[in-house]
């Protein structure tokens, strides 16, 4: 069958799969039958290389050695979170700036990065920081409005900082390396962080009463409190440094990481069985559902690859002598316009395949492939994650309103306008200046 | 962005008697042993990277055991999801919509994800028989590649039935039933 008619093939199921994602089908199931639709289409309702197909698919997938790493990444988190460390996180940047205007809402951003950077996940981040924080912020007069803004966005950090769940699947959807991309990721993730302080601070200059200034704490208190959050310094740097320090892969450093935190939820923390138990069935629920999506992706995937459209529309959009950097552009809107209504998972595994090659076929600044694939996978990081903070559907937004119940939705929903702000500004520098990404991962050869 | 806690409005109330209540347990267990095999492989790991740093020694396999070990793992964790309902859709677009409608909607997409995987039980159940007759083992462990493979076919099977349960539910729910 002739390349035209194969993409004609692949932009119908394309649109058939959106019809059935917008009717509730489950994402990983509408990939699934979108891909099968292909296949059949293609072979001209031959089902013999679609069968195939399925016989190795769920081991082929399930057994990816890189993919092991969500699992375990998981399972840190939930352990992390029952180990107490977000409220040692919370206390220790507390006393270093909690006496500044608007400083407990800056050690709460604080905390939710230091958090991020033993945690996966931003909705987890958001749950348990908000869980902490929130009670002291309106104990000390902050406005409902600075509160819950700031913890909904400062959840974020959960993914922007790494280790980064999206970053995984987008390692493994374009054979990138995890280890580059996470380090790719801390600069930027140092700016989230900043820029989100930066916020708070002109917030509580423009209006004071939002968040007035804390007590002092001495000095000694200081330096103990720092001591409570070394664990979470270990952690972190034995995944990182280990991952990129070339003595761990990514996959045994997160086996390190979660058997770390499991230690200090055991000891610190006072897990027991029921403790596990839980940890055990979030992980589950976690990881089979980015799972049941990857099994729907291989399928779509594989049927789109016969279809060629991912190539086809590469090549074209090449050609067309469009400028990259509003081809770009326009890729980053259409994530921020997908994340009013998609999982920011779901949305990398159904487009990356798409979006990929196109970015690959075009120059940016002259730069290396390797060097653009890492810094569009952090483009694409920054984007996805903005679909959990923007209303009104922002995850994040739910997650801290129902911890905050004296604040109406309305309030959140304002509050985290100028956060959002940053976010932007972020995106924007980042696509203008790709070595903010790039120079840390070129640093180290 | 995966999700490790509940979310508002779909924590799930296991129903109390009968299939619901055997399913929620059957899934549960195979949960709990998909989460003790993660946590036996973690162990693997640690020894692995110590035995390697400090006596040169690594435990042998040990990237062939993770991925047989995260495989079999990861498939177990699918039924409960899918009991609990937890398994992404966009749910965003049909808010206005009568409940009624919506759960008419999920009863298709729970049918459809039991056909996935049904057909997933199947062809891996192939894949099984293929692997035993032509005997392939693994590299170094030369364990015999059906036999992590074989380990899928229950939860993929289970999954199945917990999408079949979830189909009967939102069934009873389109037409207005009241359990």
């Amino acid at each position: 069958m002739s390349g035209t008619s194969g993409m004609t093939i692949g932009l119908t199921i394309f649109a058939c799969l959106m019809f059935l994602l917008v009717f509730r089908i489950h994402v990983g199931i509408g990939m699934f039958f979108a891909g099968s639709a292909a296949f059949l289409a293609m072979n001209h309702g031959d089902s013999n290389a679609l069968l195939f197909t399925l016989n190795n698919l769920a081991y082929a997938r399930l057994s990816n050695y890189d993919l092991a790493v969500i699992p375990l990444f998981m399972l840190m988190g939930q352990f992390a979170t029952n180990g107490g460390l977000s409220k040692a996180l919370f206390r220790c940047a507390a006393a270093f700036i909690g006496h500044f205007r608007g400083g407990l809402a800056m050690a709460a951003t604080g905390a939710c990065a230091g958090f991020g950077a033993i945690c996966g996940s931003s909705l987890a981040t958001a749950a348990t920081m908000g869980q902490v924080a929130l009670p002291e912020l309106r104990a000390h007069g902050y406005s409902g409005r600075l509160a819950t803004g700031t913890l909904a966005a400062a959840g974020t950090l959960g993914i922007l900082i790494p280790p980064s769940v999206p970053l995984v699947i987008y390692a493994v959807l374009t054979q990138e390396s995890i280890g580059k991309l996470f380090v790719a990721a801390v600069i930027p993730g140092l700016i989230a962080t900043f820029g989100y302080m930066l916020v708070i601070r002109l917030f509580v200059t423009l209006n004071p009463a939002s968040g007035p200034a804390g007590p002092k704490v001495s000095w000694a208190d200081r330096l103990s409190s720092v001591i409570e959050v070394l664990p979470v310094v270990g952690v972190f740097l034995v995944v990182i440094v280990g991952i990129y320090g070339g003595w761990a892969n990514p996959t045994e450093a997160a086996s390190i990481g979660a058997a770390a935190c499991g230690a200090l939820a055991v000891l610190r923390g006072g897990m027991r069985w029921p403790g596990l138990r839980a940890s055990i069935i979030g992980t589950a629920h976690a990881t089979a559902m980015i799972y049941m999506v990857l099994l729907g992706a291989d399928v779509l995937n594989a049927g789109l690859a016969i279809t060629q459209l991912p190539g086809e529309l590469a090549s074209w959009v090449k050609g067309s002598g469009m400028a990259p950097l509003l081809v770009m552009a326009a890729i980053l809107v259409v994530y921020i316009l997908l994340g009013c209504v998609m999982d920011s998972l779901a949305m990398i595994l159904l487009t990356i395949p798409i979006f990929y090659p196109v970015v690959m076929g075009l120059d940016f600044y002259g730069m290396a492939p390797v060097d653009k694939s890492i810094w569009f996978g952090i483009l694409a990081l920054m984007v996805v994650e903005i679909g959990l903070v923007h209303p009104p559907l922002g995850m994040n937004l739910f997650i801290i309103q129902k911890l905050a119940k004296d604040t109406p939705y309305l309030e959140t929903a304002k509050g985290v306008m100028p956060f959002l702000a940053s976010d932007l500004i972020r995106i924007v520098l980042l696509l203008l200046v790709p070595s903010i990404s790039l120079w840390l991962v070129h640093l180290n050869g | 962005m995966a999700e490790i806690i509940e979310r508002e409005g779909t924590v799930e109330v296991v129903s109390r008697h009968g299939v619901g209540r055997l399913l929620d347990r059957v899934a549960t267990g195979f949960t709990m042993l998909g989460g003790l095999t993660f946590c036996a492989l973690i162990a693997m790991s640690i020894v692995s990277i110590v035995g390697r740093k400090l006596f040169a020694a690594p435990v042998q396999g040990d990237v062939e055991l993770m991925q047989m070990g995260a495989a079999v793992g990861a498939a177990a964790f699918l039924p409960l999801c899918e009991l609990h309902d937890h398994n992404i859709k966009v749910d965003a677009l049909t808010g206005w919509m009568s409940t009624r409608s919506r759960a008419a909607l999920d009863t298709v997409a729970h049918l459809l994800l039991s056909v996935a995987a049904m057909l997933i039980t199947w062809r891996t159940w192939l894949a099984v028989v293929d692997g035993y007759s032509s005997g392939e083992v693994s590299t170094l462990l030369t364990i015999p590649m059906w036999q992590p493979v074989a380990l899928l076919v229950p939860s993929f099977a289970l999954l199945a039935l917990c999408g079949l349960h979830r189909t009967h539910r939102a069934l009873g729910e389109a037409l207005g039933s009241t359990t």
